[in-house]
């Protein structure tokens, strides 16, 4: 009883004695703001057909209600992307998106229950989101970013991935 | 109160917007590359609290930033915030008590990693004191009936305590902490890999001779100093590797002083001990087969207490010993099952089973009470459904079925409506049920004052709650709750023998705000109100009002200053107390906290600033009531590697 009550006054000289090796700096950042800029970089690996859009607009769609999702959104808005800027907006129907975000089954059962998503590059953030035909899929495990992708699903909507993504992902569907 | 109801009106009008926040953080994540990216940590904050807000229960999630910039050194701190919370503290060892929207800590189901940290004996172990801040993650907190998913003893809440554990740790840290009242602690959480497997590690050493108040009188009419001191040992280990989690952990109080005992009589010498240790092993797949995710746990924990050098005894005035000891153990299994379109359906058991052990008495003037070595068995099933009624429209519904060796049985049902009203608003409809066990003591416990009674019947609950998530602009978000809290068959010992015997009904408010003013300043807050009925089930001891306010300013680069204000309104005292009812309190607390660079952090604490004479109340055999601790100070420094 008498040693247990001594032992945590010489906790200063235990743990100056403990080893400690040099800082790595590792960055953090909000969930949204993550989702947002990793969508972003999707786009700048995939080679999208023409789809209604003009040739200096790219369109996205947000097909989700959480206001911290939409509001990082739209702040990729007017960014640029090779020739083309970006353009954000809620999701209503897939005839004018060149990219479409989806946050549920549920969206993405009414999406394809409708006019589907044709030539568009879809980003699904719900389990198995790439086995309902979606094209990429958007999880995080461990606190770390993960995607998979379904090339069959690309490979439909007319969409060439670039080797940089595909090498990073976790799960192909092929 | 008025003043401070202004005050917090005034915090929730709209004022312009300077900025956005979130703007920093998409700039610093656009030059990063996808390699880069793939890195980076998701921090818990907003995103989580968001996606909390759309939980089907009124939940509060405390994150390990929170409980840092606070200065926070224990889990008691961190929960006295807490909307609907009141934490009360008991004469006997300073133990804390957690009430919640005006139940008696009985109806609040504390859990650590999902396993329940009660026992049979004591509720929460007869020395108890809360956890180190340090080891904390998370606090996911959900006010409301839990039975339908936690069974017993969650009728007004469920406290979840998420540790710092194998994978999660990448941040490793070391820390050492001095301040009033003799206080020191030091700590270590370092995370790594071992043969492809993630391996995390916790550790805090403390000690303190806590706050001594001076009793005067005691229960014999004495004047003395209450000896609260206590050494605190808290070790945890985990390992983690494709779906398994092992996590092994093991505490040690030690030199209790019980300052007081039960019937408030000055104890100067008595220092007890306790140690507990405890196993969980989780498997956790979400792609175990197509459309079934599966989960699995298997626990074991052991609890052993001692009274040390005795506790000493009303009359005539000896010492009484007590050892006690119990086993638990648990397995639950659940699958998750999304092949049903629109459904995310979940289904479950297990089995829970505790059992007193090793208890020893000596108990010279009562040797007619022993206490009993006894077991308990519960066998459960449960099953919840999610639905999405459409895009905008969910329905949780979910029912658990307990059998108890002791008691009977126990069905319980929760029913829950969220609905995306807008992007900005989000409304729930909730209702649930839930149960309270008799406690050991109820069932076969005599003591000098009280029969058990074998045929005990559990406490039962039912809440509705209405409750609104607004983010009004993108610094600003409110929260209102709405409930009516009925428990029924309420357990008594007021007549002698335990008895199941009336109602009691509580309706309430919960008001929160969080206000991001500029990138580097944060103004939040919460107020309670409860309107508690007359009947004799009233915890008479909780105030009907609680204000919290906190602002977080960054007022210069490496630098972080955190102010809390907590205000808890008048008490009433129990029928025939000739007392006057106990006043209302503030506590205000400060942390001034300084980033010297990316390894090295220091912080100066102040808790109690305004030196207040504040008291929890106690029984009339302390005709004072029981003072708080007045103005401490603390200093802190940790660095990171």
């Amino acid at each position: 009883m008498r040693l247990s009550r001594s032992f945590p006054r010489c906790i200063p000289a235990l743990l100056l004695a403990v080893w400690l090796p040099d800082a790595a700096a590792t960055e953090e950042a909000p969930e949204p703001a993550l989702r947002a800029v990793l969508f972003y970089n999707f786009l700048k690996f995939a080679d999208l057909p023409a789809n209604g859009s003009s040739d200096q607009v790219l369109n996205i769609c947000v097909a989700a209600r959480d206001p911290e999702l939409l509001t990082a959104m739209g702040r990729l808005r007017e960014r640029p992307l090779r020739s083309r800027r970006l353009a954000v907006r809620a999701y209503e129907a897939a005839a004018d998106c060149d990219a479409i975000y989806v946050e549920s089954r549920a969206r993405w059962q009414a999406i394809v229950n409708g006019a589907g998503a044709p030539g568009a590059l879809t980003v699904g953030a719900y389990a198995g989101f790439v086995d309902d035909g979606g094209i990429i899929e958007l999880s995080f495990d461990r606190d770390r970013s993960r995607f998979d992708i379904n090339l069959v699903a690309a490979r439909q909507a007319g969409i060439r991935l670039y080797p940089q993504l595909l090498r990073l992902a976790r799960r192909l569907i092929d | 109160m008025h003043k401070k109801l202004a005050l917090l009106l005034l915090m929730l009008c709209p004022l312009p917007v300077l900025g956005a926040a979130g703007d920093a953080d998409i700039e610093r994540l656009m030059p990063l590359s996808l390699e880069e990216l793939v890195e980076v940590d998701v921090s818990i904050s907003t995103y989580s609290k968001q996606q909390m807000s759309k939980a089907p229960s009124v939940v509060s999630l405390v994150t390990a930033e929170d409980i840092r910039a606070t200065g926070a050194t224990n889990l008691m701190d961190v929960l006295r915030s807490v909307p609907g919370v009141y934490v009360k503290q008991n004469l006997f060892a300073f133990r804390p008590l957690v009430t919640l929207r005006g139940a008696p800590g009985n109806n609040v189901l504390l859990m650590v990693n999902g396993t329940p940290m009660r026992d049979l004996l004591w509720s929460n172990g007869i020395y108890w004191k809360g956890l180190p801040a340090s080891i904390i993650e998370r606090i996911e907190i959900i006010r409301g009936p839990g039975s339908a998913l936690f069974g017993a003893d969650a009728s007004a809440g469920v406290i979840n305590v998420i540790t710092h554990t194998a994978a999660p740790i990448k941040h490793s840290e070391a820390g050492l902490r001095a301040g009033s009242f003799d206080s020191q602690a030091g700590w270590l959480r370092h995370g790594g890999s071992w043969n492809g497997l993630d391996v995390g590690l916790t550790a805090e050493l403390s000690t303190t001779d806590g706050h001594r108040p001076t009793i005067s009188p005691d229960r014999n009419g004495n004047t003395g100093k209450a000896n609260y001191e206590w050494d605190n040992q808290d070790l945890r280990f985990s390992l983690a590797g494709g779906h398994w989690r092992l996590l092994a952990d093991y505490q040690r109080q030690d030199d209790v002083g019980t300052g007081l005992n039960g019937a408030g009589v000055l104890d100067p010498l008595n220092e007890s001990d306790s140690r507990q240790y405890g196993l969980a092993l989780h498997y956790d797949n979400p792609g175990f087969a197509p459309d079934w995710g599966l989960n699995a746990v298997a626990r074991y924990r052991d609890v052993k207490y001692s009274s040390g050098n005795g506790f000493i005894t009303l009359a005539p005035p000896t010492r009484e010993y007590l050892d006690a000891a119990e086993r638990q153990a648990g397995l639950e299994l659940s699958g998750l099952y999304t092949g049903l379109r629109r459904h995310a359906l979940r289904i479950g058991g297990g089995a829970a089973w505790n059992e007193t052990y090793g208890v020893q008495q000596i108990n010279p003037p009562n040797p007619a009470f022993p206490i009993p070595e006894q077991s308990r068995r519960d066998l459960y099933l449960f099953l919840q459904d999610v639905w999405s009624l459409a895009d905008d429209w969910e329905l949780t519904a979910g029912l658990r079925y307990d059998e108890f060796n002791d008691f009977g049985s126990a069905t319980t049902p929760r029913l829950a409506l969220v609905w995306q009203s807008s992007e900005r608003l989000t409304s729930k409809l909730l209702y649930g049920e839930a149960f309270r066990a008799p406690s050991y003591q109820e069932l076969y416990f005599q003591t000098a004052s009280n029969t058990p009674n074998p045929d005990l019947e559990p406490e039962r609950s039912r809440t509705w709650e209405l409750a609104f998530d607004y983010l009004a602009s993108d610094r600003l978000k409110l929260g209102l709750n709405l409930y009516r809290f009925k428990r029924t068959d309420l357990i008594s010992g007021a007549g002698g023998t335990f008895q199941n015997v009336g109602s009691f009904t509580v309706r309430g408010l919960e008001l929160e705000a969080r206000w991001q003013a500029t990138p580097s300043l944060q103004f939040a807050g919460n107020l309670t109100l409860l309107d508690q009925d007359d009947s004799p089930g009233e915890d008479v001891n909780v105030p009907d009002e609680a204000l919290h306010l906190r602002m977080d300013w960054a007022f210069r680069p490496r630098w972080a200053w955190d102010v809390q204000a907590h205000w808890f309104g008048r008490r009433s005292l129990p029928a025939g107390d000739p007392r006057d009812e106990l006043g209302a309190y503030s506590l205000v607390d400060t942390t001034l906290r300084y980033r010297y660079d990316r390894n090295w952090e220091f912080a100066v604490s102040v808790r109690n600033l305004l030196d207040e004479d504040a008291h929890d109340y106690s029984s009339r055999n302390l005709p004072n009531n029981l003072p708080l601790p007045e103005r401490n100070f603390y200093a802190e420094v940790r660095y990171g590697f």
